[in-house]
């Protein structure tokens, strides 16, 4: 399972004070701790208040690669935002995200091709996000046409179903997990499934005991990738032991110590 | 993931980094149960580690293993200044890597192999056995002498992997650690740590890296305990080619499997598997 640490976004009141205030240690130790308690990449999101900044982009990227080395996820709904932020970051980089819109994805695609980077696609156009498996695996499909006409590799694409709340669209998370298992037969080998489980806990209560056995259910059909808070602990020992059930991970007693 | 394993040294067409290796076993003592086909061979070597090791070359081994049946309670009973002489004994007579296992019975091994481990620092030593009772006592010393420290489990890959990462935590680099799982001979028990062998190499392919050691596998003293290949009956076959045989078809079949090191004595099954190695490898 390859987890991607989502702490550090503005629309954490914390992290945007962060932001405001130039604190670079705030910043630096939220990176460090993420990738500590077993974050492979970090995604990186400058929130709702500076969410035009470049200057703010620069910052935050700049105080997360002095701390540590990995790939950072470029989280922004600007386009602009991400091109400057794949220029300015020397890491790895994965673009989240762009929809299956035709223009839009072609963008996206030409941008993740220049800068060698990955990129998360949502299985929603301009007309919105369908509401079954089979309008999101036609999304899907449609995407990975357009990735191959521009000849950039599919081990380069992570695909998103789109996680909702679970208290507002309540049978959309068995939908969601029944698409992450379709995904995966649209290619061979399969392309690469990406959730983001904290959607689904949105305003409910017990929210990592809802995100853990969501994650466990996806788990199981296959899911590749997360953007999840890797400082939740109970999380974390989730996707340990869904490994050994899975049969993925060799068990010993020491399971929980490893990462 | 990155290593220094070859996964499939039978397979690959160049870039291998590390071929299968053999290694002859030798003894600072000969035991009353040594088969008396092998003595044809090796009668005149007993209490002479460093003459046996001399002849590893002659029989193109990558290795030398010393076991020390002479310091065992039952065998010699050898104390620590013996056990540290046969040592001295082969270092002197060999330019090949060298193993020694212990004795099998902890409290033995506790007082000889940290004493080994001490003596010959710098030596890069792969000393055995390190077991789930008595392996913080033997990795104390290991840990500082550069040599290695080969892990023994009974044939049980989840106590393989956790022994590997107590090891570990105890300070012994994790490239500094050999695992085996019990061997045996065919037709004692031989598919069940094939398997194991295998899902090892199986798990490291997959990138968990306290499986991405080396594995080692021992088919002569497992040899000596089938009678099917010590026994002089003739309707089994002539008895010198047949002991060999079954050495030898252990050693392939643990080869398959996965095993990085077979420790073997036979000079015939060890020429055969030579061959195997050599001619499967050759694009490598």
């Amino acid at each position: 399972m390859y987890i991607i640490g989502e702490r550090i976004n503005g629309t954490f009141s914390n992290v945007n004070e962060a932001i405001k205030k130039k604190d670079k240690s705030f910043i630096q130790k939220l990176a460090v701790s993420q990738i500590q308690k077993g974050a492979d990449s970090l995604d990186i999101s400058l929130g709702p208040e500076f969410k035009n900044s470049t200057d703010a982009m620069k910052w935050l990227i700049n105080s997360v690669e002095e701390a540590v080395n990995t790939t950072l996820c470029i989280d922004s709904p600007k386009f602009e935002i991400i091109e400057f932020a794949l220029k300015a970051a020397k890491s790895p980089k994965i673009i989240n995200s762009s929809t299956c819109h035709d223009e839009k994805l072609d963008k996206y695609i030409k941008l993740a091709k220049e800068y060698n980077s990955s990129l998360i696609v949502l299985t929603m156009d301009e007309t919105g996000l369908p509401k079954d498996l089979e309008g999101r695996l036609a999304l899907a499909v449609k995407a990975v046409q357009c990735i191959q006409d521009n000849d950039f590799s599919i081990d380069k694409i992570y695909l998103d179903p789109l996680v909702m709340p679970v208290n507002i669209a309540q049978d959309q998370a068995k939908t969601v997990i029944n698409t992450i298992r379709e995904f995966q037969i649209i290619t061979s080998p399969p392309v690469k499934t990406i959730a983001g489980l904290s959607n689904i806990s949105q305003n409910t209560k017990n929210r990592s005991l809802i995100n853990r056995t969501f994650l466990a259910l996806l788990m199981e059909a296959g899911l590749n990738s997360a953007i999840l808070d890797p400082m939740d602990s109970d999380l974390m020992d989730t996707v340990k032991a869904t490994q050994i059930l899975l049969n993925k991970t060799i068990y010993c007693d020491s399971f929980l110590k490893l990462r | 993931m990155e290593n220094n394993m070859n996964f499939f040294p039978f397979l690959n067409k160049g870039g291998v980094y590390s071929l299968p290796k053999i290694a002859f076993e030798i003894y600072d003592y000969i035991p009353e149960n040594y088969p008396g086909i092998l003595k044809e061979y090796f009668s005149n070597f007993s209490g002479k580690p460093g003459m046996w090791a001399g002849a590893a070359r002659e029989f193109k081994a990558d290795m030398v293993c010393l076991k020390l049946i002479g310091c065992h309670p039952d065998e010699r009973d050898f104390g620590t200044a013996q056990a540290v002489n046969s040592v001295k004994d082969v270092l002197e007579n060999t330019d090949l890597p060298v193993i020694v296992i212990g004795t099998g019975i902890s409290q033995k091994d506790n007082e000889i192999l940290p004493a080994i481990a001490n003596h010959f620092k710098g030596q890069n030593l792969i000393l055995g056995c390190a077991r789930q009772e008595n392996y913080k006592e033997i990795v104390k010393e290991a840990k500082h002498s550069g040599g290695s420290i080969i892990l023994e489990v009974p044939v049980d890959i989840n106590l393989a992997k956790q022994l590997s990462i107590l090891i570990s935590e105890e300070g012994m680099p994790l490239d500094k650690i050999v695992i085996y799982n019990t061997s045996a001979a065919l037709g004692y028990g031989f598919e069940y740590v094939y398997s194991i062998i295998e899902r090892i190499r199986l798990a490291a392919t997959s990138g968990d890296k306290f499986l991405s050691t080396p594995q080692l596998a021992i088919v002569s003293t497992e040899t000596w305990k089938a009678k099917e290949a010590t026994a002089d009956f003739a309707q089994w076959g002539e008895n010198k080619a047949r002991y060999a045989l079954w050495e030898a078809v252990g050693a392939c079949g643990y080869l398959a499997a996965g095993a990085d090191i077979v420790v073997m004595h036979h000079p015939e099954a060890i020429k055969a598997v030579r061959l195997l190695i050599d001619e499967l490898t050759e694009n490598n």
